[in-house]
């Protein structure tokens, strides 16, 4: 019992991890709340069942649009709104409104384009029993593209010219553009990375758990609980936040009841805010 | 300029104040009663909705030429979601000023209710399980009640030597409640034993925990009471869990569109619909009617019945009086079976049955 809701855990875990990822790269340079990176995420999972199961495309190539189009969204997105915005030296609460501006109206795209309906990919998923374990391949996949991706985006971070020039736009932009950075250019990339992970998170929660144009909102709040707890615009705060509500979710949903789970991660969030609201690893 | 505009508008109004005296005082013109219609006709129920809609449409299509009254119906989209029902609900009152309302299923109805009562307008639900829904004396349910499928299920239960059984139930949504409610009610005096009763919210995605936590009960038989996806997922991640167990419900296999994930298993479900309505509605839309359109076709007669036997033709009769000759209605002939009647709590009492999944489609196996 306990080494499966370890294992449960940490399957929530990476999902929300990778929304939280996403999520704090783009906040870590922006410093603004994209209220629109669950549902753009959920682009990337849209694509992906259009391409499989409509077009009947095998998975793997269906998958990379999936990314590219949650991706591309980020981009676009950054490039027609929040550029503008941010010549206009607009302030937080008007990057906000926007966002949230953007992800009801991305949603309710999403809704026309594929309807309301909830779409599973597949009502059969192998499952793998190892040591009186139950795993499926979503949730290998799951695990491993999550080490994949952390691992690639700490990389990036840590070891490219890009990772810097993202890192010195975070500390000051201001500082960034006069050693000559292109901070525009920069941060339309950062948005193309944060959204194409949102892609993959997208992605992998619909193979696992199906879609609906809803469930972008979800999605975002579990990753900004993971993102607040963790330390905002921090990378690795992000993973432990994420942990943290994974096991706290799970623990809670074990020891008294499944229909408590939403108070255990909102009390977590709150309790965090009130005695920690710099989250775990911000100092 | 002046003068031909100010001319304009004379003549626009003159225009629209003889042709609006034409229309009151033609007599051949029959008032109109409007039914305001709150359903799913989008969202994860939306194929329930549609057919409902369907069926509403059909009913109004068959009424008799000779009525006194004209009968129009408002739809408006609720997604099956409580706050957009009292949203559409106060719309339709307000605005729409209709004479009676329809709502679709326990969790929307049971926000109408109150709704309705407060205004003192009819308000008929053709979906819900809850009882409760009808509480207040304008308000009406025309469904199988969750009593009755729980008798059923436990005859079932009982003929199938099934004596033990966990439950997976939505539990923000009444209706799903109302059913496990009646049904440990009803086991008191029984050899069946519930194990455990796993409770979640809409719009849980993830149950491997809960079913971790009850799979070592080993029961013999999985209830599951949810809707589309919840329910979908649940089985789904139940079979993912290497649990081959059977799975029944008491009426939510039939919110699923995906109805080969529950092949071969049986269920109880909300009386069936009679065979000339379902021949009349298959050759109208070319397809056959789902979970509730039955009830959804008998609603829009109920009313108009009520209405045509208090109206006078030239006044549209206060809700008081539909209300009332609605509570007396006796040996009503509709889709959903013949003789109905309404009982003292405003319900339509109809039977339940057993039905399985064969080939991927809903088969009634008894009544």
């Amino acid at each position: 019992m306990i080494p499966q809701l370890i294992l449960n855990s940490l399957i929530a875990a990476s999902i929300y991890s990778l929304v939280a990822l996403g999520f704090n790269l783009i906040y870590s340079t922006t410093k603004f709340f994209n209220l629109s990176h669950g549902v753009v995420g959920l682009i990337g999972g849209y694509v992906t069942f259009y391409f499989t199961k409509t077009l009947g495309l095998e998975i793997i190539p269906s998958v990379i649009v999936g990314i590219l189009a949650a991706g591309l969204c980020g981009y676009f997105l950054d490039k027609l709104v929040f550029r503008k915005l941010r010549n206009k030296h607009a302030s937080d609460m008007v990057f906000l409104i926007a966002s949230l501006g953007l992800m009801t109206a991305l949603q309710a795209g999403l809704a026309i384009v594929f309807t309301n309906q909830f779409k599973l990919f597949s009502i059969e998923t192998k499952t793998i029993h190892f040591f009186g374990l139950m795993i499926t391949y979503v949730h290998i996949m799951t695990l491993v593209v999550t080490v994949i991706v952390t691992a690639g985006l700490i990389s990036l971070l840590k070891k490219t010219r890009f990772g810097k020039m993202v890192r010195a736009i975070g500390d000051d932009v201001e500082v960034s553009t006069i050693v000559g950075i292109d901070t525009n250019k920069i941060l339309s990339r950062v948005f193309f990375i944060g959204s194409a992970i949102a892609g993959v998170s997208g992605i992998l929660s619909g193979l696992d758990v199906g879609l609906g144009p809803n469930m972008g909102l979800s999605l975002l709040l579990k990753g900004v609980i993971a993102s607040i707890i963790g330390g905002v615009g921090n990378v690795y705060g992000g993973i432990l936040g994420a942990l943290l509500l994974a096991f706290i979710e799970n623990i809670g949903a074990w020891q008294i009841s499944g229909e408590w789970k939403d108070l255990f991660s909102f009390g977590l969030l709150i309790v965090f805010l009130l005695f920690r609201p710099q989250g775990i690893l911000r100092k | 300029m002046v003068k031909i505009v100010v001319g304009l508008v004379v003549l626009v109004l003159v225009v629209w104040g003889i042709s609006s005296r034409v229309s009151v005082t033609d007599p051949q013109t029959k008032p109109t009663i409007k039914i305001g219609v709150t359903l799913p006709l989008t969202g994860d129920v939306a194929m329930l909705g549609k057919s409902a809609k369907n069926a509403l449409e059909l009913s109004k299509s068959q009424l008799p030429p000779n009525t006194k009254y004209n009968y129009e119906l408002v739809f408006e989209d609720d997604q099956f979601k409580p706050s957009l029902g009292a949203t559409t609900a106060q719309k339709l009152i307000s605005i729409d000023h209709v004479s009676a309302l329809v709502s679709f299923g326990s969790p929307v109805g049971n926000v109408v209710s109150p709704i309705a009562q407060n205004a003192q307008i009819i308000h008929i639900n053709d979906f819900a399980s809850a009882s409760s829904v009808a509480n207040g004396d304008y308000n009406f349910v025309h469904y199988t009640p969750a009593y009755e499928d729980s008798k059923l299920f436990i005859t079932e239960l009982n003929k199938r030597g099934i004596k033990t059984l966990v439950f997976f139930g939505q539990q923000d949504n009444p209706g799903a409640t109302a059913l496990i409610n009646a049904f440990e009610k009803d086991i008191v005096n029984t050899d069946i034993q519930v194990l455990s009763v796993q409770k979640f919210n809409t719009g849980t995605r993830d149950f491997r925990t809960q079913i971790e936590k009850v799979k070592s009960l080993n029961p013999e038989i999985y209830v599951l009471e949810a809707t589309s996806p919840e329910l979908e997922l649940l089985t789904k991640q139940l079979r993912e869990a290497g649990i081959t167990t059977p799975v029944t419900t008491m009426e939510a296999f039939e919110f699923s569109d995906q109805l080969s994930l529950f092949e071969g298993m049986w269920y109880v479900n909300g009386a069936d619909p009679m065979p000339w309505f379902v021949d009349l509605y298959t050759k109208t839309y070319n397809e056959s009617p789902k979970f509730g359109a039955a009830n959804a076709y008998d609603v829009v007669n109920l009313i108009a019945q009520s209405v045509e036997k208090v109206g006078d033709g030239k006044t549209i009769p206060t809700s008081a009086q539909i209300k009332q000759q609605l509570a007396e209605t006796k040996g009503f002939n509709g889709a959903v079976g013949n003789n109905l009647s309404i009982d003292s709590d405003g319900l339509v009492i109809s039977k339940p049955v057993v039905r399985m999944i064969k080939d991927g489609k809903p088969v009634t196996i008894s009544q």
